[in-house]
């Protein structure tokens, strides 16, 4: 799977993450915006912060790091995340 | 200005400056034994002046204007004036307050802990507030919980209690020095204010621990729900009014405020019920 590469946001940009049942609420210094996230949103941050990733090799960590099934429509799943994420500017497509 | 008035609200200082003494009249005996701002310096000033310059006399007609103000906000008759103070006073605290996180809440405490109610207008939790603050609590205000990022406390801000309609028939029994004037035919119907009792005024200075938070329903039968910690997060959000001005510190002081403090949604019937199940989800959280 081709495309994009991203970067995890810089560790400074976020304050301390907080967890409220099943939501990773971060807060992003440079916009001063609180993000609500769900599953997989926090795992792929998570997996970012190992390196500049394609989709694909983000998809090959969060299989080994938590057991995602790479099978049926997890990639564009996936891909729609990372989209997202970085629209909201939480993490950049090189 | 031709008149002004001063008082201290826990610890914010206002200066009301008006075109007509009336509505300052009112406020002086409803703030009868409250502080003056500290060092004589107010934090905000509300200015009550006539829409137009003629309607000082001619159908005297009170625009709310101050250190903040709504371009859009209708002016008030002048028999009117004290309501058009005290939305002045929430006004600048809504707009202008930046040291406390502020949610829009009643509080009450109790062995300094304090019990939030809070929710959507109409749903009870001011008069709920008030009669608890009759009844063995202290009162720490009906409309603004002030919450200090750097302590997680909460601040009391204990202004009049604005009873709508039906609610002032609740309170018959207080003392009658402490009503304000009857304020029929306002934008929300009958208004009369009521004085918190001393202890609320005497201790106003005293910040309490938050210990429970209560989402309280009037009108429906009894009922608690437990409420999750993420959905009382995006609640409290929509009820404060300076979260996002904050910035990084009101983010830490909410979610510290939500990971400490139980939280519920409860329906109540009438006050009675109100007041014993608020009575009971005290007595579980503080086991």
């Amino acid at each position: 799977m081709a495309g994009p590469i991203y970067r995890a946001p810089d560790p400074v940009d976020i304050a301390p993450p907080v967890d409220l049942d099943g939501f990773t609420l971060l807060y992003h210094r440079p916009s001063g915006q609180t993000h609500m996230l769900a599953e997989p949103a926090p795992e792929i941050l998570a997996a970012l912060t190992q390196g500049d990733a394609d989709p694909a090799e983000i998809m090959l960590r969060l299989a080994r790091d938590h057991g995602l099934d790479s099978e049926g429509d997890a990639g564009e799943v996936i891909a729609a995340r990372l989209v997202e994420l970085a629209e909201l500017g939480l993490i950049r497509a090189l | 200005m031709r008149h002004s008035f001063t008082v201290r609200i826990g610890p914010v200082g206002f200066r009301v400056g008006s075109a007509w003494p009336q509505p300052l009249g009112a406020l002086a005996s409803l703030y009868a034994d409250y502080p003056q701002p500290h060092d004589g310096i107010p934090d905000f000033t509300v200015r009550l002046e006539p829409d137009r310059p003629w309607r000082r006399w001619l159908r005297p007609s009170v625009a709310i204007q101050g250190d903040y103000i709504l371009p859009e906000a209708a002016p008030l008759a002048l028999r009117h004036g004290l309501l058009a103070a005290e939305m002045g006073m929430n006004l600048q605290m809504a707009l202008g307050q930046r040291r406390f996180l502020l949610l829009h809440a009643a509080t009450v405490e109790r062995e300094g802990r304090a019990l939030i109610l809070t929710g959507e207008s109409g749903a009870g939790k001011s008069t709920l507030a008030a009669l608890l603050g009759e009844q063995g609590w202290r009162l720490m205000g009906d409309e603004f919980a002030l919450l200090d990022p750097a302590t997680g406390l909460v601040h009391a801000f204990p202004r009049a209690i604005s009873l709508k309609n039906a609610a002032v028939d609740l309170f018959a029994r207080a003392d009658a020095a402490r009503w304000g004037p009857v304020l029929d035919d306002t934008p929300k119907g009958t208004i009369r204010h009521l004085r918190p009792r001393a202890d609320a005024i005497a201790r106003m200075d005293e910040a309490a621990r938050p210990a429970l938070i209560l989402f309280p329903r009037f009108g429906f039968d009894e009922a608690v729900r437990p409420i999750g910690d993420a959905e009382v997060f995006v609640r409290l959000t929509q009820a404060s009014t300076n979260y996002v001005a904050l910035g990084e510190p009101g983010f830490a002081a909410l979610t510290r405020l939500i990971t400490q403090t139980p939280a519920r949604a409860i329906d109540y019937p009438d006050g009675a019920a109100g007041i014993a199940l608020a009575e009971r989800l005290w007595e579980e959280a503080a086991r």
